[in-house]
């Protein structure tokens, strides 16, 4: 797959259809890919990876990409077609000035989850029928390949890639995801064990606005959270009520575009269950509002954006759930 | 949870400018009385109430919030109370989602002329959140007056 | 150089914890680690290092400075500094103890930073090398020995890098 996508960005960039590419390229570490952007077909040569760890979504970085002048090409996984679509909605990218080729989803790898087993001294993994041989240097370890699978890719919602200009590989179709479970098992305690729950997660957030910053429903120019003026501006939080108040409004700001591409848990250093917050909006959307999926087509309004004469009181939160 | 007698809990109470606010005066002149526990602050419309205001409040020391506003069809804005209400609704499931205390938050739609519904309002949600207790999941130690 | 059983390090954790404060590092969940009060059947993590380092305990991310109270126009300025408890860090890497010398350079010099000096008094490191360092890893790159970092005090250097070593060689044998 990865010699498929060099050879196509190659010979786009040949003929000039694009004059950049962003994909992801090998970090200092066979694990450790990050987003990067690809001008010369020897750069591709070179760094460019693509592999069960480049789980990124790279739709933020065309923010700014889309900006500049040329057409960049981009490689999207379903997950962040839905991101780039929501994109498009909200005027934040220019469509006009990327390339998009859609490639296969499939579970990527976290690798927190194989040094949470103890592996360390990672230098290279093998798949061999779903066990995962892996070279480090104290000798070969194997772990089950299921047991490394990215938090993300475990409640995958879709194959499907909702916009591209072509495909490499099939696509696939919208699946029926167990995503919603967590919340649920959440929402059927009692309230006192929902705040133990949520003051033992969020008392770890250190506030490296990872999640805020790789979020791509999160393009704010000027962030409410550097403004000093608002009060919340960042700071590592001196108490409980800073750390609620960051998740909460950062979660209440996304809410009806979050396209749940789960990169905001992937990245926290603290592994908290950002994507609960999430998808507690989602979930109530779905079930308040009618079934809603940002992302997913151009011209859907947006839940928050948008009302119904009939919709219901607040007061339905004292119907639903656990107290 | 023990609920101290001498516990009088501070409401804060968003009214919008054009129905619940008059309602509030209406109550006023017609000598109804309502709690001093509720402090009134006037919105040009309930659907200007940001969720960050509703945590500020929480954050500087109130026990309960109240979100007071235009019914749903007669906003002076015409739609205001409309975005209000599905916002309103995911805020407080999202606090009841993290432990809030369902009772703590609220909305009610009051006219200008109905000030007797506004006391009576009032007067049941100081006693709902007087129950509760004081605001200690959702406070900032360092607002806590002492 | 004292050598101690691994099946032993309970008991020497309950010895120093009735004597101070004593913080491990202890699993959270699976491979992530933190520094917590010791408490009976805490165990050590195996984990490399933990997720948020040592410094916490001597330069906190935040912390309260100082109280006052505003009559009028009168401020009442409250010193609410107080004598930190003696406490004991077990488990530290090299790499964070190397760490505390730089930071005392910065917060021990004139003028000191009282707050910072305070809890640097009453703390003892004791470090623990690493018998599996990551790929990650610098303390290579910038000479740091994993076995030399310990803070020395009377009683209570114990290098139990050494002994954790031979412990364990006896335990596979």
């Amino acid at each position: 797959m990865q010699e498929t996508m060099i050879k196509r960005a190659k010979e786009l960039l040949a003929d000039g259809t694009v004059s950049r590419v962003i994909g992801w390229k090998k970090g200092e570490f066979g694990y450790d890919s990050t987003p990067a952007v690809f001008e010369t077909a020897e750069e591709l040569d070179r760094d460019f990876v693509f592999d069960d760890f480049t789980a990124s979504n790279v739709s933020k970085y065309l923010v700014k990409e889309s900006r500049k002048d040329g057409k960049i090409l981009a490689f999207l996984k379903p997950c962040d077609t839905y991101s780039f679509n929501q994109l498009i909605k909200e005027h934040r990218v220019i469509r006009e000035n990327v390339y998009i080729i859609g490639i296969p989803g499939g579970p990527k790898l976290d690798v927190e989850k194989i040094k949470a087993k103890g592996i360390t001294g990672i230098l290279n993994k093998k798949n061999e029928n779903y066990t995962l041989k892996i070279e480090t240097l104290y000798g070969t370890e194997t772990m089950m390949f299921y047991e490394a699978i990215c938090g993300k890719c475990q409640d995958c919602k879709s194959k499907k890639h909702v916009i591209y200009d072509e495909l490499i590989g099939e696509d696939g179709d919208v699946l029926d995801s167990s995503r919603f479970d967590m919340v649920e098992k959440l929402e059927n305690m009692t309230a006192q064990e929902r705040f133990d729950f949520w003051r033992e997660q969020l008392s770890k957030c250190i506030r490296c606005n990872a999640c805020r910053n790789v979020c791509p429903a999160c393009t704010c120019e000027k962030c409410v959270f550097d403004n000093p003026k608002s009060g919340i501006e960042n700071k590592a939080p001196s108490d409980s009520f800073e750390e609620n108040m960051f998740h909460i409004i950062r979660a209440f700001h996304v809410a009806g575009r979050c396209t749940d591409c789960g990169e905001c848990s992937r990245v926290c250093p603290q592994n908290i269950p950002l994507h609960l917050l999430n998808r507690k909006f989602i979930k109530d959307i779905n079930e308040l509002y009618g079934e809603y999926q940002a992302g997913a087509d151009l011209t859907s309004k947006s839940p928050l954006t948008d009302y119904d004469t009939n919709d219901c009181e607040p007061s339905i939160v004292h119907e639903r759930g656990v107290e | 949870m023990q609920v101290n007698n001498n516990f009088e809990p501070v409401i804060v109470a968003f009214c919008c400018n054009w129905c619940s606010y008059a309602g509030a005066d209406l109550s006023g002149t017609n000598r109804l009385n309502y709690p001093t526990n509720v402090k009134i602050i006037r919105v040009p419309c309930s659907c200007r109430v940001n969720p960050m205001f509703i945590l500020r409040a929480f954050q500087k020391g109130a026990d309960g919030v109240i979100i007071c506003g235009c019914h749903p069809g007669d906003c002076h804005y015409t739609s205001g109370n409309y975005f209000t209400r599905r916002r309103i609704t995911l805020l407080y499931s999202m606090l009841d989602f993290l432990g809030i205390e369902r009772n703590r938050t609220r909305l009610e739609w009051v006219s200008a002329a109905e000030g007797a519904k506004f006391a009576a309002t009032m007067q049941q949600f100081t006693e709902d959140v007087k129950k509760l207790g004081p605001n200690r999941r959702l406070e900032d130690l360092r607002c806590r007056k002492q | 150089m004292l050598k101690i059983s691994v099946n032993k390090l309970d008991e020497l954790f309950a010895l120093i914890s009735s004597k101070q404060t004593l913080y491990i590092p202890t699993d959270r969940e699976a491979g992530i680690a933190e520094y917590k009060k010791w408490e009976q059947g805490m165990k050590l993590s195996n984990a490399l290092n933990t997720v948020r380092s040592a410094k916490d305990f001597f330069f906190p991310q935040t912390e309260n400075l100082v109280d006052f109270k505003m009559d009028g126009k009168n401020i009442e300025i409250i010193d609410i500094r107080e004598e930190s408890e003696d406490f004991v860090i077990f488990g530290v890497r090299a790499c964070d103890a190397r760490s505390f010398t730089i930071l005392d350079k910065v917060f021990l010099v004139e003028p000191v930073d009282s707050y910072y000096k305070n809890r640097r008094d009453h703390g003892t490191v004791v470090t623990m090398a690493c018998t599996r360092p990551a790929e990650t890893c610098f303390c290579g790159v910038f000479g740091i020995d994993a076995t030399e970092q310990a803070m020395l005090s009377a009683t209570m250097t114990v290098k139990t890098s050494f002994s954790r070593l031979t412990t364990k060689r006896v335990r596979s044998l």
